[in-house]
């Protein structure tokens, strides 16, 4: 067993060490002023001028912190911070980056969601801003510690908001059941991030990947760690079997938030994976490769299989969530090769899927979210009859996304699951590239289901309201869906530059 | 690696074993002559006149987790407080930071009407 | 950049069109198709017959890091193909009515799905040939769905065919992958590719994957049954391309992926064996099954089944005589069968059914449509002197040099197809009349519209060499080994 070295701490601690350690987590600490700021915007404005202030702070938020993320992107000095427990390299960069871009989205969309349903705005947009934060966190830490935090932040400020039509059982019910699986997950982290601080002696990962490289036996400890960190991530990522609550939380929680949920905290939890076992733990990859393969390949069957049968919306985009879990997996399982360019290939394609679901998963839901009315949302099926007489507009971006997400060219979805498959395929992964292919045509199915209504002639011709922002992030996204799909080699270099080989430890 | 598990699991084999041989010889060989009192799940001799599960109110919940949480934030002053002549001035600051923060999570229950009982 | 407007001209013009209103909408599409044609015509009029290569190539980097290039060119086989989009595009716009309900949208889809078909046969990047084979579904889709004339369940018919299809040809998905990774070569490029074929083993595979997409696309018995009932759902204008190009897809991605690619693909067994075999079962199956049927437009739809047959049996002959009729069969077949979907729809509309045994004597009512009908069916049924006979003949001669039986079981749908057709003619044209109202005979626009493809049958009939001059390419590029 590894003794627990009692190394002396050094508590100098210089102004510009602080400094440098803050500006390489500059994005973060600028959203988490924001917040604050917000907080106290929300205290001292009159109640009726409330909600639009905290918008304005929190868009103000979100773009400064994308804007700082970018810059250090292109400018910064991207390394360790905070004695290795958080990082700003460019792996970091590409999730903060994408956190803040799902806010701006999310608050577009909330905006006149939250009006429209007479809930109160404030409070909605601080606890967004403070899962946005606890994402960074997330994508950002190096030190199971720090990945922790984050994930808590994350997952608390999203219980609340899961419930916060509190005037609907479906959404207590989605809030409470999301809080016990999601604290059950989360014990499922802690002990495995236990025992492998257990067996390694340290909780920072890129220490992990050295003492693991150093001892070559396995340890049972870290095995057993490694599995219960799976389970709770799988929970995260809602990937099958651990995906009992998707469906219900997802359905019952307001859209603007399952829309949040469905593209954040699959990206946060997939960030997690990567970091953990990808940068974490390369050494014992065939032992969390087969672990992961077994989930993906359930993902996509048990995922695919139940969206057939589903009337609502939300519940059919939570089982393609499970689905479409299940297809990024195999880039991570790819990412976990001996070969570098195999493992930076795996890992880049898990962050342009991420990058481009993100738009159009999101823009789905965002559609769906403008069908709302006052008393509730209406996500069944039918509500989307005769969507193009009463948006043309709608309709057609609606088809983007419904054919982004069902892997058709020219649609940036078919780029994403080439590059997903390529790497599964280069990795030796075939028969899962082949599971995901056979289960994408069953895809299909429930995908060009979601449009029949959409395009066909209904009796209704009432006119829809589209506020401004919403309508902007809906057609920024659906833009994005093809645009990025005619040219994806900016996004999948970035991909690849948010991986670089010195990613992988020594 | 996995040998030096072995201790542990003799170690564990010893307690269940013992544990067992316990139970069922105080089962076996103990005196069994049950009352309607000893059966009672309260021993003590006294008779339960009232359920035990006792109905609170719900805003004591609410006082009783914030209380919590600015207990649990409270005990992060502890080890700085033994160390603070070593973080020098930042440390300082940096406490005075955090405390700002906390101020703020404080002022916002308070004008969120989290501290009215009624 | 010529080839790049072929596609993207009617892909713009479609979306523009969608949005115009129905009048304006039909002039312009027309337009934009009949350009398409002109450059179309061009490029085949400067392809330079003695050079095996493919001509007016554009490379331009895609995404770089997995080598996906944007690569465009046409050699003999593609170039005819083009040729007959581009025309057979023109007919379907002609042929839309304008009184037809969302008449804008049926012509933006059809231009899509042109575009789409067009992008395919000049594509010769493997990633570009496989977006251009799920993209071209798209609107395909939408026109079976939107505009499908199956009534009962709307819809039913289109969800069919674009799951059968993407079983495929997601599959053919991870066959290009497999071809990327296991050559080793780290292209998509065909004619690289081309050069360095995986081990036998790993092509055995690989041509299952592609041979089975393609098969569905073909149609190839026993993966037809799609076929029925998106033709029978389909509007006629619209199978104008729907079944005399995109038909075409599939045995054209036989020529250009499977056989240049996998020279070998032997391990449990012969694929090259197979495929011939399979051919000859779909020449059989579907001359039968257009025997016993009543409807018109699925007695077309089977005979379209056994034709096809013959284009595999030709391609998968390995020899230049073979697949030189293949090709030549493939135009051919897309001239007919478009003419054979109008007549029906013609004489379904005069008649108001499509069941042949219903009709009789309709030719001393309309003495100019019988007179042009009996053109057409002779043309289908393989007569000297009009088009299809020399494809035909070319094929069986190529399959009788590899495997006389294969050519001998072939022959048979040679046989059936004049029962079929003629029964087809008879029924509707010739007997006692079953009821003396007077219809209206063909109408000019009619005629004029079906007068090009008429022409085509003879002119091709008597001068195949017109196309086949261009084809010695064929023998050069690795396809007769």
């Amino acid at each position: 067993m590894m003794p627990l070295a009692a190394t002396a701490v050094d508590l100098t601690y210089s102004w510009s060490q602080a400094l440098a350690d803050l500006s390489q987590i500059a994005p973060i600490a600028t959203l988490t002023l924001f917040l604050l700021f917000a907080i106290v915007v929300d205290l001292a404005l009159p109640k009726s001028r409330r909600g639009d202030a905290v918008a304005m702070v929190a868009a103000v938020g979100y773009v400064l912190s994308l804007a700082t993320a970018f810059y250090r992107w292109n400018y910064g000095d991207n390394g360790p911070a905070y004695q290795g427990y958080a990082t700003g390299d460019k792996f970091s960069l590409f999730f903060e980056m994408l956190f803040a871009v799902l806010g701006i989205l999310t608050l577009a969309v909330s905006h006149s969601y939250l009006k429209r349903r007479r809930f109160v705005a404030g409070e909605f947009h601080v606890l967004i801003l403070a899962a946005v934060i606890g994402m960074m966190v997330l994508a950002s830490a190096t030190s199971l510690v720090t990945a922790f935090l984050g994930l808590e932040l994350l997952s608390i400020s999203l219980y609340i908001v899961c419930g916060y039509a509190r005037g609907e059982t479906k959404s207590q019910e989605s809030a409470a059941k999301y809080l016990l699986v999601g604290g059950f997950a989360s014990a499922f982290v802690l002990y495995g991030m236990a025992l492998v601080y257990g067996g390694t002696g340290t909780t920072l990962i890129p220490d992990i990947a050295k003492t693991l490289q150093a001892s070559s036996s396995s340890n049972p400890l870290i095995l057993l760690g490694i599995v219960l960190m799976g389970v709770g991530f799988a929970f995260k990522i809602s990937a099958a079997p651990f995906h009992m609550w998707t469906p219900d939380v997802y359905q019952g929680a307001p859209i603007p938030v399952t829309a949040f949920m469905s593209v954040g905290t699959k990206a946060a939890g997939f960030a997690m994976v990567i970091r953990i076992f990808a940068g974490g733990l390369p050494h014992l990859a065939p032992e969390w490769q087969v672990l992961l393969a077994f989930v993906a390949a359930t993902s996509m069957i048990v995922g695919n299989l139940m969206a057939i049968v589903q009337s609502s919306l939300k519940r059919l985009l939570a089982y393609s969530g499970v689905a479409q879990a299940g297809y990024v997996l195999i880039g991570v399982i790819a990412g976990g090769q001996a070969d570098p360019a195999v493992r930076a290939a795996g890992l880049a394609s898990v962050l342009f899927y991420l990058f481009v679901y993100m738009f159009m998963n999101f823009g789905a839901f965002a559609v769906v979210t403008a069908l709302a009315g006052p008393e509730g949302d209406r996500d069944r099926l039918s509500d989307l009859e005769g969507l193009y007489r009463r948006s043309p507009l709608m309709a057609i971006l609606m088809t983007v996304f419904m054919l982004s997400l069902a892997g058709f060219p020219p649609f940036v979805g078919f780029f994403g699951k080439l590059f997903l498959f390529t790497a599964g395929v280069s990795a030796g992964y075939t028969w899962l590239v082949v599971v995901a292919v056979v289960m994408s045509v069953v895809s299909v199915y429930y995908y060009v289901r979601v449009l029949i209504p959409v395009w066909s002639s209904s009796v209704r011709t009432d006119k829809l309201e589209w506020s401004v922002s919403s309508t902007m992030a809906i057609v920024l996204s659906g833009a994005l869906s093809l645009v990025l799909g005619l040219y994806p080699t900016t996004v999948l270099i970035a991909s690849t530059l948010g991986v670089p080989i010195s990613f992988f430890g020594p | 690696m996995l040998e030096s598990y072995v201790p542990l699991l003799i170690f564990v084999l010893i307690v269940l074993g013992l544990i067992g041989a316990l139970v069922t010889l105080s089962f076996v060989l103990g005196p069994n002559k049950p009352h309607k009192s000893k059966l009672a799940p309260y021993e003590s001799g006294i008779v339960t006149d009232t359920p035990a599960h006792k109905r609170l109110s719900v805003r004591f919940y609410l006082t009783a987790m914030l209380f919590i949480i600015f207990d649990v934030e409270s005990v992060f002053f502890y080890p700085w407080a033994v160390i603070m002549r070593q973080l020098k001035w930042f440390g300082l600051i940096e406490m005075f930071v955090f405390m700002g923060i906390l101020l703020i999570a404080l002022a916002h229950i308070w004008r969120k009407g989290g501290l009215d009982w009624d | 950049m010529t080839l790049t407007i072929l596609w993207l001209l009617p892909l713009i013009g479609g979306v523009l069109v969608a949005f115009m209103p129905a009048r304006l909408s039909k002039l312009m599409s027309a337009i934009t198709a009949i350009v398409t044609l002109g450059i179309a015509v061009g490029v085949a009029l400067v392809f330079d017959p003695s050079a095996h290569q493919y001509q007016f190539t554009e490379v331009v980097p895609w995404v770089p890091q997995l080598s996906i290039f944007y690569r465009l060119g046409v050699d003999g086989i593609s170039i005819w193909l083009v040729v007959l989009n581009a025309f057979l595009t023109v007919i379907a716009v002609l042929a839309t009515p304008i009184r037809m309900k969302n008449a804008n949208r049926f012509l933006g889809l059809i231009l899509a799905m042109s575009a789409g078909l067009a992008g395919l046969f000049l594509a010769v990047d493997l990633v570009l040939f496989y977006v251009f084979w799920e993209a071209m579904l798209i609107p395909a889709y939408f026109l079976l769905w939107l505009f499908g004339e199956d009534e009962e369940k709307p819809g039913r018919a289109a969800i069919k065919f674009v799951l059968y299809t993407l079983a495929g040809s997601l599959l053919m998905l991870v066959g290009v992958i497999g071809e990327y990774v296991s050559t080793g070569a780290k292209t998509f490029d065909l004619a690289t590719l081309a050069t360095t074929p995986p081990t036998a083993a790993i092509q055995f595979g690989l041509f299952f994957v592609f041979a089975l997409a393609f098969a569905i696309k073909t149609p190839l018995f026993p993966f037809h049954s799609w076929l029925p009932d998106a033709y029978l759902a389909a509007p006629t204008p619209m199978l104008i391309t729907f079944a005399g190009v995109m038909g075409k897809a599939g045995a054209y991605g036989f020529l250009r992926i499977a056989i240049p690619l996998f020279p070998n693909p032997v391990l449990w067994w012969d694929w090259r064996w197979v495929m011939p075999v399979l051919a000859v079962a779909a020449i059989i199956w579907g001359a039968l099954m257009a025997l016993a049927q009543r409807d018109m437009k699925l007695l077309v739809a089977y005979s379209s089944v056994s034709h096809m047959g013959f284009i595999v049996l030709g391609i998968f002959a390995f020899n230049v005589q073979g697949q030189q009729g293949a090709v030549l069969q493939m135009v051919n077949h897309g001239i007919i069968v478009p003419a054979l979907f109008l007549l029906v729809a013609w004489i379904a509309d005069r008649t108001g059914t499509r069941d042949r045994s219903a009709l009789a004597g309709l030719a001393p009512r309309m003495p100019v449509m019988a007179g042009v009908s009996i053109i057409v069916v002779l043309a289908a049924l393989g007569l000297p002197g009009l088009n299809s006979f020399v494809g035909e003949f070319m094929t069986l001669l190529g399959a009788w040099q590899r495997a006389p039986v294969l050519a001998a079981l072939g022959a048979i749908g040679l046989v059936l197809a004049p029962v079929y057709m003629l029964r087809f003619f008879q029924g509707t044209f010739q007997g006692e009349p079953v009821e003396k109202r007077p219809m209206h005979d063909i109408y000019t626009g009619q005629l004029v519209l079906l007068s090009p493809l008429v022409l085509l049958m003879f002119v091709l009939g008597i001068y195949p060499y017109l196309l086949t001059q261009l084809m010695p390419a064929l023998g050069q590029i690795g396809l007769a080994r």
